[in-house]
């Protein structure tokens, strides 16, 4: 068997080591809380998207209701699952707020760059941990949505079309978009939490510039929802939009995913760390 | 290893148009105590942080453990430190808080070691939201003890200890000189430096006011001889004998506090008696660290 180099060796085992470390402080309850919120969010979205066979609208309150014809098509689980993005957005950037935010507002940081001076391995260490939480908790938020959906629908909806084959892999393919599309709010949100070292500020700036701000030039220039991050996430979680498709829609969100994990670690990299 | 642990040279930290740190050359010896002093916004802090590579000199250099200050990495995991108070997560229990530091240094297996140094084993497992300042305090220093460091760093380690904590401080920090490693420690409670330190180097407004052994400081500075007569009308001719022979001199509450050179208090008895006065006390001591920090910064001003 091949042996890696030593400074190789040394950059796998900072990067495991710090991975491992940021897997300690995800036990706090407050990440539990954060799980449980999305799982909460999941089903108001669920109790709203599954209303009964009376409503033929597809807008609704804030678009989560599907016609009855769409709902119980086979992606019509998909759909609706990727409907909770705006709140799952919301809790995502909580959570990576109150991670990245509050190591500075408590001066834990400076500890952890004197263990870990190697600050890229550092952040790729916290950074994977922190998505693979997230993940997990998309992913079990929307395993319960699933279930309830299915309990709302009782027989006034037809959903035997969400669970043959087509039907559960568009249901996958929506948990899969939602996942993609929480992975830009987290990267969003730790770009920011890099920027303002405060846990508080962040949650502030974050919520302001994804609800009101967002909205606002949206509302002044349609072209801009094809380009903004929030816009984007949301096309992507909703499976495409009338200003975006579907690819757009991933790639536009990869792209804003990477450019701001990229802002997040340069400024990581080489801000000093005066407080 | 060489003898000096910490050498820098014109270390400087500029904030706008305001010098942090500035110009700074010290050396700290290895194997010993060294005493970092300076009132508030001195540069102790700032100095500290750049040696543990969290912020970047604006100018100069600095070499630790015989490494670049740029190249600090290559040092670090030979550093423990405390900076700046205890941080951690509240919610985490001591252990775990511990375990999250541990684990980017693969040094789980010293924790249970570092919490019985600091005597913190039976607490270890309940969360640090519930810890007392001086425990948080112990925390930090186990923190700094993990990786069997060769230089620690100690920013204000006494803070919110109670006497017996301090003294277990000072023993600790003794003990590690005492087992090869170098102690770089900064405090605003002179008289623990004082007990611990072999050296100390000195620092207000950024600038180096003295660095060197601190006996010989001690010495080279002027003792403190209070005199009490029996009659307090005689303090006048007390301090008039005093400056004759320029000594510096204090009048206290019927006593007289003369800075002189040891070996003064017998010219200073005899003196006395030459001129009638009879003296009810007569002692000398040297010159405590914040006596003599004060009259060097003064010298300064």
């Amino acid at each position: 068997m091949t042996r890696l180099p030593m400074y190789r060796r040394g950059r796998l085992q900072g990067f495991a080591g710090a991975f491992s470390s940021e897997l300690i402080k995800l036990r706090q309850s407050t990440y539990w809380i954060c799980a449980a919120a999305m799982a909460a969010f999941m089903a108001i979205t669920m109790v709203i998207a599954v209303p009964g066979p009376e409503v033929t609208s597809d807008r609704g309150p804030a678009g989560l209701v599907l016609s009855s014809e769409a709902l119980t098509a086979s992606d019509g689980l998909g759909r609706s699952l990727g409907n909770s993005i705006t709140f799952i957005g919301i809790v995502t950037l909580t959570v990576v707020a109150i991670n990245v935010g509050s190591e500075y507002n408590h001066g834990v940081i400076r500890n952890l760059l004197v263990r870990q001076p190697h600050r890229t391995r550092l952040f790729f260490g916290k950074i994977t941990a922190l998505m693979g939480y997230l993940t997990v908790a998309v992913v079990l938020a929307s395993t319960c949505g699933a279930v309830l959906a299915e309990l709302l629908a009782g027989s006034d909806v037809e959903t035997g079309a969400w669970w043959t084959r087509a039907g559960l892999a568009a249901s996958a393919g929506g948990m899969g978009n939602v996942v993609v599309a929480t992975w830009g709010w987290a990267a969003f949100g730790i770009a920011l939490a890099m920027l303002l070292r405060s846990a508080p500020a962040t949650i502030g700036v974050g919520v302001a510039y994804a609800l009101p701000v967002e909205i606002l030039l949206v509302e002044l220039s349609d072209d801009l929802s094809r380009w903004l991050p929030g816009q984007l996430f949301q096309s992507l979680a909703r499976g495409g939009s009338e200003s975006v498709d579907h690819t757009g829609a991933l790639v536009g969100s990869l792209g804003w995913t990477a450019a701001a994990t990229v802002l997040a670690l340069l400024v990581f990299r080489y801000r000093d760390v005066p407080d | 290893m060489s003898d000096v642990a910490i050498a820098t040279d014109n270390l400087t930290k500029v904030y706008g148009r305001r010098h942090a740190v500035d110009r700074l050359t010290i050396e700290v010896r290895a194997g010993q105590v060294t005493g970092f002093v300076g009132p508030n916004g001195a540069g102790k802090t700032t100095t500290i942080r750049m040696l543990l590579g969290l912020i970047r000199p604006t100018s100069g250099t600095a070499q630790v453990l015989d490494r670049r200050l740029a190249d600090a990495p290559s040092y670090l995991h030979r550093v423990g430190s405390l900076v700046d108070g205890p941080a951690f997560y509240p919610r985490l229990s001591g252990r775990s808080n511990l375990r999250v530091l541990a684990r980017l240094a693969t040094l789980d297996h010293r924790v249970p070691h570092v919490l019985e140094v600091v005597g913190l084993s039976d607490r270890a497992d309940d969360p640090v939201a519930t810890y007392s300042l001086g425990m948080r305090q112990r925390l930090g220093l186990a923190a700094a003890l993990l990786p069997d460091p060769s230089l620690v760093i100690l920013d204000e380690p006494a803070n919110g200890l109670d006497p017996a904590g301090i003294r277990d401080i000072r023993r600790l920090l003794r003990r590690l000189a005492d087992d090869g490693a170098t102690v770089f420690v900064s405090s605003h409670q002179l008289s623990e430096l004082q007990e611990v330190s072999d050296d100390v180097v000195l620092l207000r407004k950024g600038r180096l006011v003295y660095q060197g052994a601190l006996a010989g400081l001690i010495a080279q500075n002027k003792a403190r001889i209070t005199v009490r007569p029996e009659d307090p009308e005689h303090l006048v001719v007390l301090e008039r004998i005093a400056r004759d022979n320029g000594w510096s001199a204090v009048v206290g509450q019927g006593t007289l506090v003369v800075g002189a050179q040891s070996g003064a208090s017998g010219l200073l008895n005899r003196a006395a008696h030459g001129q009638g006065v009879t003296l009810t006390e007569l002692s000398s001591r040297p010159p405590t660290l914040e006596e003599i920090f004060f009259a060097l910064t003064e010298e300064e001003e």
